[in-house]
């Protein structure tokens, strides 16, 4: 087993557990932990492919700082989504947020 | 080139585990602590790929990050100390499913000498992915 | 991790010349007897901060003070308090302790005489601090008390105050230096130290380090006077000593980290380097728990108005400043 393999299976598990919380949770901030942790997954294939594909390419390492961007502003976001919803509705439980149904 | 694969092993199990603890207590300062051990052993599992840079930011993004999350899971849970064993689950299957699919690298798929058959993948009949990709191979 | 013998790693640090790789290979092969003066340096600045706390508290030096105490508190009982979440009550103080050696192990003492040289050193000292928020939040919730709790949510707010006041005068320190490495950024204050290049950016990296410690005038998560103890509150034997320990060496690691990129680190005349990185540790250690003390403390909502309003866009002002000098001297 070479480490990109290995760094390759971790990225797939972390993806999996995260799609599952993602899927699995009924709350908002939950929701937001299963996909922080799919990023992480992803992150972990990009650096490990940076790394053993190309090295000295260094927009490899651009991607993670775009994801790890990403997961930042995917936290401020979710939060600010969270505090307007508990605000108007007293509760982020996202089987109560069905107003949009058609 | 061992030592990097021990490392890599160590620390993505330990993200691995952490990983999965985020979602198995019912605690949310345990939950999103989890989160936070899980991402930073991602930063060290870049410091074992020698991405130095990344690997130290990670550290310090995850760290403000994950706990500030801490406090959000405590204000807007019902049960943040995960004493009153409420439920906090729905479509099980499904997410356990599709997580599954996610994660599981799929049968007779082995990297080959040139570091994994990837264009070789579509033509194999164990692999022919259905819609949602689990119907295939998981029963 | 990063083994030197790889062909791949060769290329990667852009401005390495032959006595920066000299260098790292010397810090990298540090013999045992470096490890050791390290050790005994890191003990010896421990015990002397806790002396200066005793002076700045009491207005009295007496040597013996710090352990005799300390072995008085360990000599008492450590209780855990009922239905309290052991694992995180455990964790923190250790987590404590370790943040702060971290932090303090990419800090020179002098020219070698270094723990790791990293290549990120400027920024690995910012991701171990971090962890001392986690460790204050994890002794907050830990052990079921009200005032632990609330002392260790008032940590967090607090970091969303002092967080980027770290790291935003950090980077107009390493943009003098082009380099985040902490023995270079040393090196590149040989003409002026940066709390005189920079003394915007000085001013605010103190403050910031006053809340990383929580020193007064930003000690909400202990509180003195008013939380019984915050997050220290429920805390006792062993594991007190532990938690103070480790903030003595908290406060030690952020005066050397002010001494290494602000004061101009082991540069200085006549004496022995390693000399002036621990005289001007030492200096700034009693500067910064002696004149908080004449601060009233700030509630946390205004030093969230404070921080944010001002700090932030003085940081700004910092860097734009540090680039215009950089850009014509």
């Amino acid at each position: 087993m070479t480490p990109l393999l290995a760094a390759l299976l971790v990225g797939a598990a972390l993806f999996g557990i995260g799609l599952y919380g993602a899927l699995s949770q009924t709350n908002l901030v939950m929701i937001m932990m299963g996909v922080e942790l799919m990023l992480g997954g992803a992150m972990v294939n990009l650096v490990a492919f940076w790394r053993h594909l190309h090295p000295e390419v260094y927009a490899g390492q651009m991607f993670v700082l775009i994801v790890m961007t990403v997961m930042a502003l995917e936290a401020a976001v979710g939060f600010g989504v969270a505090i307007a919803r508990f605000r108007a509705k007293g509760s982020v439980e996202m089987e109560e947020a069905a107003e949009l149904r058609g | 080139m061992t030592g990097q694969l021990i490392a890599v092993a160590f620390f993505g199990l330990a993200a691995i585990g952490f990983g999965a603890g985020v979602f198995l207590t019912r605690s949310m300062v345990r939950s999103a602590l989890a989160l936070l051990a899980a991402m930073a052993a991602l930063g060290g599992l870049f410091l074992a790929l020698e991405a130095e840079f990344l690997g130290v930011l990670q550290l310090m993004m995850m760290g403000t990050e994950m706990t500030l999350m801490a406090i959000f899971m405590v204000m807007f849970m019902m049960d943040p100390g995960g004493l009153g064993q409420m439920e906090m689950t729905h479509q099980k299957r499904t997410a356990r499913a599709a997580g599954r699919s996610g994660a599981w690298p799929r049968p007779g798929w082995r990297s080959g000498p040139g570091g994994g058959g990837g264009p070789a993948l579509h033509q194999r009949p164990s692999c022919r992915i259905a819609p949602w990709g689990w119907r295939s191979w998981s029963a | 991790m990063r083994s030197s013998a790889s062909p791949r790693s060769t290329s990667r640090r852009g401005s390495s010349t032959d006595e920066r790789n000299a260098r790292h290979g010397r810090s990298r092969g540090a013999d045992a007897v470096d490890g050791l003066w390290l050790a005994l340096a890191l003990l010896a600045g421990v015990y002397l901060v806790a002396v200066i706390e005793e002076w700045s508290a009491t207005g009295r030096v007496r040597p013996a003070v710090p352990l005799l105490a300390g072995l008085a508190t360990l000599g008492r009982e450590s209780l855990v308090p009922r239905r309290s979440d052991r694992i995180l009550f455990e964790a923190a103080a250790p987590l404590l302790l370790g943040a702060a050696l971290l932090a303090a192990a990419v800090l020179p003492l002098a020219p070698g005489l270094i723990v790791a040289d990293l290549a990120t050193g400027a920024l690995f000292i910012n991701a171990a601090l971090v962890y001392v928020v986690v460790a204050l939040v994890m002794a907050g919730w830990g052990p079921d008390a009200a005032y632990a709790m609330v002392g260790g949510w008032r940590f967090l707010g607090q970091l969303v105050a002092y967080g980027m006041l770290i790291v935003m005068p950090l980077t107009a320190v390493a943009m003098r230096a082009a380099s985040l490495s902490t023995t270079a950024i040393v090196a590149s204050q040989a003409a002026l130290p940066n709390a005189l290049a920079q003394p915007l950016g000085f001013v605010l990296f103190w403050l910031a380090a006053l809340a990383v410690c929580f020193l007064p005038p930003f000690d909400l998560p202990t509180a003195p006077g008013e939380l019984a103890g915050g997050v220290f509150g429920e805390y006792t034997g062993a594991r007190l000593a532990t938690m103070r320990l480790a903030r003595l060496a908290l406060i030690l690691t952020l005066a050397a980290a002010i001494a290494v990129f602000y004061l101009g680190g082991w540069l200085g005349p006549v004496l022995p380097p390693w000399a002036w990185t621990a005289a001007k540790t030492l200096a700034v250690a009693a500067a910064l728990l002696g004149l908080g003390r004449f601060v009233p403390r700030l509630r946390g909502e205004q030093l969230l108005a404070w921080g944010w309003q001002f700090g932030i866009p003085l940081a700004l002002v910092n860097i734009f400043w540090v680039g215009v000098t950089l850009l014509l001297v």
